[in-house]
């Protein structure tokens, strides 16, 4: 009975391990054929699905190409030892707004020729109140000429249309010998640039524009009637080698007569005190004062850029000429560094000075600086002697430190609003990324 | 002593031989290609010329064509290579030269592509395109215009 039991126990389970394949075997094969048939219909139409996601992908990276977001941040902390205030708002209280700047930018490619950019640029200087640094439409007639219209930033020197991408340059900030010479950044008109090869395998660009701009200072206010501009750049490999012109024709209108009252009672009574030459031209000078209505401005540039990734030398000169009574100015700059992996000392020597002996630069008291400093018709001179330290945290954001020591007055200002002393140190510390 | 000798010298060269070999592979793998698309006019390019061309100097083919900029993302090994090798520029300078650009309208930085694989594909479907891939992924339907280590 029992061996009975485990026989038929035996050819249930080899019936039960049996059946699956006997029933598969069984399958009709007109059915496995459509099987194979649908599998590759399933097949085809997953092939036919990722080509339209490609196909719709590519269609909505090429609207995304269209507009484009960049932004740029710089935060820092400044202080000088002397109470005298910086060209920069430094003074000796620590200052968080000297360096603090926000910016914005969107590019609308409008067709494959035209875009429209927008930038927007909050200074800690101004409480972060916003402006717009750029606002332009420009067309590509080729690849290498374009044509721009709007708002736009003057090109007078090497860094002067990315005064505020602290990322984007070495040091702190751009050198205010030179860089705060122009008292025009932004101007409404139009400009050109052209680019080609050139001699030697060298590239060749010429940048020119047209413009007009109205800044005011106090109850000052400055109205560059029309500005124009020629600069060309030549550069091979590491070098490059650019100079150029600025010419603006400006009216001044210096506000309410009667205030300026006041202030002319205590600069005539420092005058009264001059040797009788002196003051002769003194009276000639202060008349003109009063009776000049357009000013003609020059600035002359030229530079000489060496950046080979390692090591950089930068070195910049500019002349600022005025064709009435405020005092012609001459500065440079030089500037090298060594870049050691992600740290790089640099160095600057920059210096400013006064070409003409004007006699406004030279007559101290309580009234005529505030107002010859606020028209910046005084006399300047000092050297500045900087040393820094840049280290890239990472790939689009770098910690800077600087070191200014500002010396060689000569009994002027300075980049001061009043004589500081022998000499003056600020030390700024930033961080200066960009998105 | 002396077949001592022997099997110690025979040991030392073969392991030059293999330390060789690993540190040839090496370089071989570290090889950049530098490649246009197959029907492209430019037949060959040197680093200076490469240089231009990704920074935006050069900005259109001896025929006249504007070029389309491929890159690989940012902290790609091959990127970072790719820039040391031809501009002699680190992730951080590369990003401050096209903050340059971009800040003054000038340009915007190339299209960021994943990897080798697809800026080859975006090569054939643009005779415009150039970009920078691992010598391994090369297909018939590119040319490689400059190798570099």
């Amino acid at each position: 009975m029992k061996t009975y039991w485990l026989t038929l126990n035996s050819l249930l389970v080899v019936s039960l391990l049996f059946f699956p394949l006997n029933s598969w075997s069984e399958i009709d094969p007109g059915l496995e054929a459509d099987i194979i048939k649908l599998e590759k219909k399933l097949k085809k139409l997953e092939k036919k699905d990722k080509k339209r996601n490609k196909s719709l992908n590519k269609k909505f990276n090429r609207h995304l190409d269209r507009i484009k977001f960049n932004g740029f941040i710089s935060a820092g902390i400044a202080s000088s030892d002397v109470d005298a205030e910086h060209v920069t708002l430094i003074d000796d209280t620590k200052n968080y707004q000297a360096d603090a700047v926000i910016g914005f930018q969107g590019t609308f490619t409008i067709n494959p020729k035209t875009q429209a950019i927008l930038q927007f640029v909050a200074r800690g200087i101004d409480r972060h109140n916003v402006e717009a640094e750029w606002a332009y439409i420009s067309h590509s007639f080729t690849p290498d000429f374009t044509v721009r219209g709007g708002r736009l930033r003057l090109p007078t020197y090497n860094i002067s249309e990315i005064l505020e991408v602290g990322y984007a340059y070495p040091w702190i900030r751009p050198v205010p010998e030179v860089y705060n010479q122009a008292p025009f950044t932004s101007y409404y008109g139009v400009d050109f640039y052209f680019n080609k090869p050139f001699i030697f395998g060298s590239d060749i660009l010429f940048q020119g524009m047209n413009g007009t701009d109205v800044i005011t200072i106090g109850d000052i206010t400055l109205v560059a009637e029309t500005m124009y501009g020629l600069y060309v750049n030549i550069s091979k490999g590491p070098l490059t080698i650019r100079g150029g012109a600025l010419v603006a024709a400006s009216s001044l209108d210096l506000g309410d007569p009667s205030d300026l009252i006041s202030d002319f009672g205590g600069l005539l009574t420092d005058a009264a005190a001059l040797p009788p030459e002196q003051k002769a031209e003194f009276d000639e000078q202060l008349a003109s004062l009063f009776t000049f209505s357009s000013l003609t401005t020059e600035f002359y540039s030229f530079g000489v850029l060496y950046d080979d990734g390692n090591l950089f030398f930068h070195a910049e000169a500019a002349k600022l000429r005025q064709l009435g009574i405020i005092p012609n100015n001459v500065s440079y700059y030089i500037t090298m560094g060594r870049r050691f992996n992600k740290l790089m000392p640099y160095t600057i020597f920059a210096k400013q000075y006064t070409i003409d002996d004007i006699i406004f630069g030279k007559v101290t008291g309580p009234y005529i600086a505030p107002l010859a400093n606020a028209i910046g018709f005084d006399a300047l001179e000092h050297a500045t002697y900087s040393f820094g330290l840049r280290y890239d945290i990472m790939s689009g954001t770098t910690i800077k430190f600087q070191l200014d020591h500002l010396t060689a007055f000569d009994k002027t200002r300075g980049n001061f609003n009043s004589i500081p002393g022998n000499d003056a140190q600020i030390f700024t510390l930033s961080v200066d990324a960009v998105f | 002593m002396r077949t001592l000798t022997l099997h110690y010298l025979r040991l030392l060269t073969i392991t030059s031989i293999a330390i060789f070999n690993f540190t040839f592979t090496g370089y071989a793998l570290a090889d950049i290609a530098i490649i246009v698309h197959r029907d492209s006019p430019l037949a060959n390019a040197t680093p200076e010329e490469i240089s231009k061309i990704f920074l935006a100097k050069t900005k259109t083919f001896p025929n006249g064509q504007k070029i389309k900029l491929l890159d690989l993302e940012e902290g790609d090994e091959t990127r970072d290579k790719f820039y040391k090798a031809v501009a002699n520029k680190t992730p951080s300078q590369v990003k401050a030269y096209w903050s340059r650009l971009i800040f003054t309208g000038k340009g915007q930085p190339p299209q960021v592509l994943i990897d080798s694989e697809e800026i080859i594909e975006a090569i054939e479907e643009d005779p415009n395109g150039i970009g920078y891939v691992d010598p391994e992924a090369i297909t018939d339907s590119v040319k490689v215009i400059l190798t570099i280590q």
